[in-house]
């Protein structure tokens, strides 16, 4: 193409830019001696572009004579897929990956007889990804020294690879355990402090995206301690969800064999004893394997449970190993939640209040209840003949009819605590103190590894090693009822008294509308102005007494400012209906921040305080 | 007051007066008589008129009290668990309470104010333990306590006496 010769001084104005290939000038008038040296400029001048991104340029050519123009990338003619492509257009095409160097030079050179030409620098940059990690196993629990292999995903990009972090240090520490490039943790020798450590899997490609996770280091004594919402998950309705849910992870053997299988989502309950487990749940170990607990005439014992709730379980008793952290109750027997082989006695057994069946998941919202309360047996001796009484837990079903029976007491569903060969005379229960505004769960942790909060942990013995000493906590020693004799609060003393109930997922108070702390419109739980601080003073039957204080938030305020969070330390709601012999049951709330002991009634109390029905100390 | 005393002396006084083999008997009379579909005492408001048409036995374990502006009925049960029966002057149950080892045959205490107490029970969920309370209409209830010993109070609020508190019901 000839182009016209045109005056300089009308060159600006007569530019015409055409999209990326080249301007053309048209014009009349002028001579050659006017003729400038051609110029071609390109536009942007530099510009950064991410690995695989276009990047449109414009190239204005100044010439009389040749407007042609070629593009090249570092001087390779049109590109190529290392440097990156350029069209006949000026479109540019970053490289699928960050070239090295990261800059290049894109040009467009004139054809015109000194081939002059624009030049810009571009820099290319990773690829932006939007990449998703996640991480299994989710919250594992580990004896201190042995290994859990995690493994990430990462979605959004095709590099996968992840850099594992633990406690935020890249491939971890000996205090904390170690993580290699392929995801296998290795915890320390000895539990760190806190026990709980998080795992975090960062993408590679996108060193923003992270997921984390948290792993409990445990020892031979202890088993985690995890609180949520448990198998049913948030329900959303303050009516509904299961708030301050306390479970562990439980190992069920089928006896003197290592036939065993994990179970997870076992409700943690210092109001009963004994391990019940449903059925459902009893996959790898099914419930007609497990040994079967009979009566004098060979008929299998059945037992009907009936929890303070009126909710019930029915099912047989049976025999199993059950390992708990690293101790492990031989032939303790438990009770398996549901029975497809005899049906509930309805005449007696859900004439105690019927309340809903907890024997399905959908029910009971875990796998099965872990009952370590004050006693050795579910019952005891009321259960084990001498008296009849319609309302014995026990049954028998001959013909398939069941009745209520006698159980003798070494035949009663038991505390597996009291059943390990040593650390068995209780447990000590460690949750850490959490925000008044509550927590998503324990353990916690942010995607990024950040806000850790720990699990807690459950401890067999008192006094048995050094990781359970009572140290300066007050024993109160419990009534024959299993209470705290007698509490007092706001200067009225309630001789039903009290007790401390894990499995209770708030604060049953006596009376606090005397206080001015008022019921929530539409939920059970107590809705005060703000948060108001109660002292309870509670008292043994050795003689003891201490001062308790709890707090007592708006419920309504804590679901609306955090709907997902599961744990709450100043949750509570009415103990009955404000009548002055009401009864004090510290649920879960009252545990946070707090180490307390359950001692079980006839073991040895650590420092020799008199204390038969067993005691609680914190 | 402490209820373990008040257990003890009424324990006392009952086999003073029978003796053991009156006590073994009675054991076996009651159990007969709770395994029996009617109710052996009288249920939440209902007349007094059951509690004493049930016979010498159970008459001998139940301890009657005369307090101001209403009368009390006490029953122990074998594993020495105490149910408290509240009478109003025109003869009707007003208030029930109970208290230990075991939750007492609630059906037959509570009567048709049962069904209340199903009721609401079955639709909660969310929760295992804890206790329970409840208001429906012209009946609060409340139950709890924990493995081995269980405490709970019912009562008819429009059947109290005159100037009487709920706290009586205890």
């Amino acid at each position: 193409m000839r182009l016209k010769n045109i005056p300089v001084a009308t060159w600006a104005s007569l530019l015409v830019v055409a999209s990326g290939v080249f301007l053309t000038s048209c014009g009349g008038g002028g001579t050659g001696n006017n003729i400038p040296f051609p110029v071609v400029t390109l536009s942007p001048a530099s510009a950064s572009v991410a690995a695989g991104a276009p990047l449109q340029f414009t190239a204005t050519v100044v010439s009389l004579t040749n407007t042609t123009i070629t593009w090249s990338v570092n001087n390779i003619l049109g590109g190529n897929s290392t440097v990156g492509t350029v069209s006949t257009s000026g479109l540019y095409l970053a490289p699928a990956s960050v070239p090295n160097p990261a800059t290049v030079t894109v040009k467009a050179t004139s054809s015109a007889e000194t081939n002059p030409y624009g030049a810009a620098i571009v820099t290319i940059t990773a690829p932006v990804v939007n990449a998703a990690v996640a991480i299994v196993p989710l919250d594992a629990s580990i004896l201190a020294g042995t290994a859990v292999q995690f493994a990430a995903t990462v979605t959004g990009t095709d590099n996968s690879a992840v850099t594992w972090y633990v406690n935020g240090t890249a491939g971890g520490s000996s205090a904390v355990g170690t993580i290699s490039p392929s995801g296998l943790y290795q915890g320390p020798t000895t539990v760190p402090n806190p026990a709980t450590v998080v795992v975090t899997a960062t993408s590679q490609a996108s060193t923003s995206d992270s997921a984390s996770t948290t792993v409990t280091l445990t020892s031979s004594n202890t088993a985690p301690l995890f609180v949520n919402f448990g198998l049913n998950g948030n329900t959303g309705n303050p009516n509904t969800a299961h708030y301050n849910g306390l479970f562990t992870t439980i190992k069920v053997c089928l006896p003197g064999t290592p036939i065993c299988q994990i179970i997870p989502d076992i409700l943690v309950d210092t109001s009963s004893v004994g391990l019940r487990v449903l059925d459902s749940a009893l996959t790898i170990v099914p419930a007609t394997e497990l040994g079967t607990v009979k009566d004098s005439s060979g008929n299998q014992v059945e037992e009907c449970v009936q929890f303070p709730d009126t909710s019930y379980t029915w099912g047989p008793v049976v025999v199993a190993d059950v390992v708990l952290g690293g101790e492990t109750a031989s032939a303790v027997h438990m009770q398996v939640m549901g029975d497809t082989t005899f049906p509930v006695p309805y005449s007696s057994c859900l004439s105690l209040g019927s309340g809903p069946s907890l024997d399905t998941v959908a029910a009971l919202g875990a796998n099965g209840i872990l009952g370590i309360g004050n006693s050795l047996q579910d019952c005891g001796l009321n259960c084990a003949g001498g008296q009849t009484f319609s309302a014995y837990p026990y049954y028998v079903c001959p013909n398939y009819v069941c009745q209520a029976a006698p159980l003798p007491v070494v035949q009663q569903v038991a505390n597996p605590v009291a059943f390990f060969t040593k650390d068995n005379n209780g447990v000590e229960i460690i949750l850490p103190a959490i925000s008044s505004v509550g927590a998503p769960a324990l353990p916690y942790a942010n995607a990024d590894g950040t806000g850790l909060i720990p699990a807690g942990q459950l401890i067999f013995g008192v006094g048995t090693e050094p990781n359970n000493g009572l140290g300066s906590a007050t024993l109160y020693a419990l009534d024959t009822n299993g209470n705290f004799p007698q509490v007092v609060f706001d200067g009225f003393t309630y001789s039903s008294g009290g007790s401390l109930n894990t499995a209770a997922n708030a604060l049953y108070l006596a009376n606090p509308l005397a206080l001015g702390i008022l019921n929530c419109a539409d939920n059970p739980y107590y809705c005060p102005g703000s948060t108001t601080p109660i002292s309870l003073t509670t008292y043994g039957a050795n003689g003891a007494s201490g001062t308790v204080v709890l707090n007592i938030a708006n419920a309504d305020l804590l679901f609306a400012d955090n709907p997902d969070f599961s744990a709450f330390n100043n949750l509570a709601q009415e103990s009955i209906s404000g009548l002055s012999t009401d009864y004090f049951e510290l649920g879960l709330p009252f545990f946070f921040g707090r180490n307390v002991f359950v001692g079980i009634a006839g073991t040895t109390v650590p420092n020799s305080a008199s204390a038969p029905n067993g005691y609680v100390a914190f | 007051m402490g209820k373990g005393s008040l257990r003890k002396r009424r324990r006392g006084s009952m086999i003073d007066r029978y003796g053991w083999r009156s006590m073994k008997t009675f054991c076996g009379v009651l159990l007969i008589l709770m395994l029996g579909a009617v109710p052996m005492w009288a249920a939440l408001g209902e007349p007094e008129s059951t509690v004493s048409a049930d016979g010498q036995f159970l008459r001998g374990q139940i301890r009657d009290e005369v307090h101001q502006g209403y009368r009390l009925h006490q029953i122990t049960d074998p594993s020495g668990g105490v149910i408290r029966e509240y009478v109003s002057p025109a003869g009707k149950v007003f208030g029930i309470s109970w208290q230990g080892p075991f939750v007492p045959n609630m059906q037959q205490l509570l009567g048709t104010y049962f069904t209340y107490v199903q009721q609401y029970a079955q639709a909660q969920t969310g929760r295992h333990s804890g206790p329970l309370s409840m208001q429906k209409d012209d009946f609060v209830f409340t139950c709890g306590g924990h493995m081995r010993w269980r405490y709970g109070r019912a009562y008819v609020p429009s059947l109290l006496p005159t100037n009487l508190s709920p706290e009586v019901v205890q």
